[in-house]
């Protein structure tokens, strides 16, 4: 009871902290609580981990000694956000449709896909190998103030003790504060990632590309067989997949400190993170460079966080370009191999013959592709696309058999990619919406003309 | 869309929506069916290693660094999963692959022959929890 107290802490936190922005998006008021509430529960595990972990090793005597910083940030904010309420803030919010049919068929999506996910915590409670060799193995380390630096041992060195903290330090948080370790707080966290994801996909997008584009992005996730049955693995893949998602829709919403402080808490919650962050600031730096310096601005309390945590306390145990990297790059057989799993493992996004991208091409066909802003569209596709070059050399050149980073691995990192990917498709389309205003303008045109010849 | 009447769709538009609509309902079924499956509950046997470990963990300090002895060891993936999962089990206390610590956990597949491998490791038997589980305490301690 404890434990899933601190969790309501964590995500109510995340939210008072996003509701300032409530009121100044553009988007329909619907999608801009949808988005904040997502985005804010993803900000809320990761900003109380980051105080945890932290406090944690500065005031290590006292069991989370963070607890007291987290209540107060909650009251400041909560009464920040009433004053602005009050002032009439947030009552601005333009009015827009609510799209019935996608909307009620998320709904369904996702009580299927939970269901799903509940099914999966049954064949698999304490989470699948990962979980129990390496997230909640350090949740456990974390969760016990005076034996925390046990996280990043050594003495794991065969289960990653490099690998950064978010998701672990999550978990520990709740687990320290109910003095017990029961599975339901992984479960639980897993899901609350998973729903954040889908909260930020659809009222992002519905934000900055309409509703109908939101809730059709919203629906080719909430049916994507792969990611959701890696909800109940308890890996920290869909954690990372809903912080990209977030840096991706915030920047596009041109709210860069977020993007990049969610860009960081990615690279805080697992090493692809830091890779994501690297492209992300290239591509800002060359599509977006009014912005550059306050998307790094965002990215460095955790970004500090994340290198002070590799330079000083990980175990260099793993390394990624190494002997024979050079040789593993030239070899063709793997560039197949690995090449055939990302192919394989995109194919099972969908459960049977359906493939979500589907989806996504049934909307593309009524609304084409809109030509006259391909610049919102270029940072989704080029992070996408870097990103999947990315991790498929990084597969190439590991020390680790093709075909085991083939049928493992890139499974993992496909979910991870996939939302990134469902967002910049929706990019180049055109918003539903602006079709049906024009469909309205032209059934109007020839109703004026006959009622000018009735009056003439 | 800062329109405050809803907006028109054109039947294309409708027929795209319902079609998409439809994917996802069936994909969502599938998926659900995939995790309806009748599969191996707990492949790895994680759950039945809290029962296992639970008395021998009761004799251990948080705080202690255990070693791990089994006759499992040869680094295949029935190893690794038999270790993490005790170590998982057992953890915060921190288990290590060796035996030359104060105190060491025997983790078997069959009840193997104690004073043997007590000799041969230079351990000594405190005690037998059955189950394939024994605890062992380092020579001279």
């Amino acid at each position: 009871m404890i434990a899933f107290a601190l969790l309501a802490l964590a995500i109510l936190l995340g939210c008072a902290a996003l509701a300032h922005l409530y009121g100044t998006l553009p988007g329909p008021r619907w999608a801009q609580i949808v988005f904040l509430s997502g985005a804010g529960a993803a900000f809320g595990l990761g900003l109380t981990s980051v105080i945890f972990t932290v406090s944690e090793q500065v005031i290590w005597w006292w069991s989370y000694p963070g607890l007291g910083l987290e209540c107060a940030l909650l009251v400041a904010l909560v009464l920040q956000f009433w004053r602005k309420y009050e002032d009439g803030m947030g009552l601005s919010a333009p009015r827009a449709s609510f799209t019935i049919l996608p909307a009620a068929a998320l709904m369904v999506a996702l009580i299927l896909a939970t269901t799903a996910i509940v099914n999966g915590w049954d064949s698999l409670p304490q989470g699948n190998w990962d979980a129990w060799s390496i997230w909640n193995l350090r949740a456990k380390f974390l969760a016990t103030p005076t034996l925390a630096a046990r996280a990043w041992s050594p003495m794991l060195a065969n289960t990653h003790p490099e690998y950064p903290l978010l998701l672990s330090g999550a978990i520990g948080r709740c687990w320290n504060a109910a003095h017990e370790m029961p599975n339901s707080v992984p479960m639980a966290i897993g899901c609350v990632f998973f729903l954040s994801l889908i909260a930020i996909v659809t009222g992002g997008v519905a934000i900055a590309r309409g509703a109908t584009a939101g809730l059709i992005a919203g629906l080719a996730l909430a049916c994507s067989s792969s990611l959701v049955l890696e909800v109940s693995s308890q890996y920290s893949d869909v954690p990372i997949a809903a912080y990209f998602a977030g840096a991706m829709i915030l920047l596009l919403l041109d709210r860069p400190i977020w993007a990049g402080a969610f860009a960081a808490f990615a690279a805080w919650t697992k090493d692809e993170g830091a890779m994501f962050c690297a492209i992300f600031v290239v591509l800002i730096a060359m599509i977006r460079r009014d912005v550059i310096l306050r998307v790094l601005l965002g990215m460095l309390p955790a970004g500090i966080i994340y290198a002070g945590f590799k330079l000083f306390f990980a175990p260099h145990v793993s390394v990624m370009f190494g002997p024979g990297s050079g040789a593993r790059f030239a070899d063709g057989a793997r560039w197949e191999t690995i090449l055939g799993g990302i192919g394989g493992q995109f194919l099972t996004l969908g459960a049977g013959w359906i493939h979500p991208i589907l989806i996504l091409a049934a909307l593309a066909i009524a609304v084409r592709i809109r030509l006259d802003s391909k610049r919102e569209a270029l940072l989704p596709t080029l992070t996408a696309a870097a990103l999947l070059a990315a991790y498929t050399a990084a597969m190439v050149t590991a020390p680790n058999e093709a075909q085991w980073q083939a049928s493992t691995a890139a499974g993992r990192l496909i979910v991870q990619w996939w939302p990134l990917a469902v967002i910049a498709i929706i990019f180049w389309l055109r918003p539903a919406e602006e079709l049906a205003v024009a469909a309205e303008a032209r059934q109007a045109k020839p109703r004026e003309a006959r009622q000018k010849k009735v009056r003439r | 869309m800062a329109d405050s009447t809803p907006p028109v769709y054109s039947t294309a538009l409708k027929a795209a929506l319902i079609a998409a609509v439809f994917l996802a309902l069936w994909n969502a079924m599938e998926t659900f069916q995939l995790s309806s499956l009748d599969r191996q509950r707990d492949p790895y046997m994680v759950a039945q290693q809290e029962e296992r470990f639970a008395a021998v963990e009761q004799a251990l300090p948080k705080t202690e660094i255990i070693g791990y002895v089994s006759d499992i060891d040869d680094g295949g993936p029935a190893a690794l999963a038999l270790f993490n999962t005790a170590r998982y089990t057992l953890a915060p206390r921190m288990l290590v692959s060796d035996d030359k610590r104060d105190w060491v956990i025997g983790n078997f597949s069959k009840p193997p022959d104690f004073t043997a491998l007590a000799r041969d490791r230079n351990l000594r038997l405190v005690r037998d929890f059955g189950n394939g589980v024994a605890l062992f305490r380092g020579a001279g301690k």
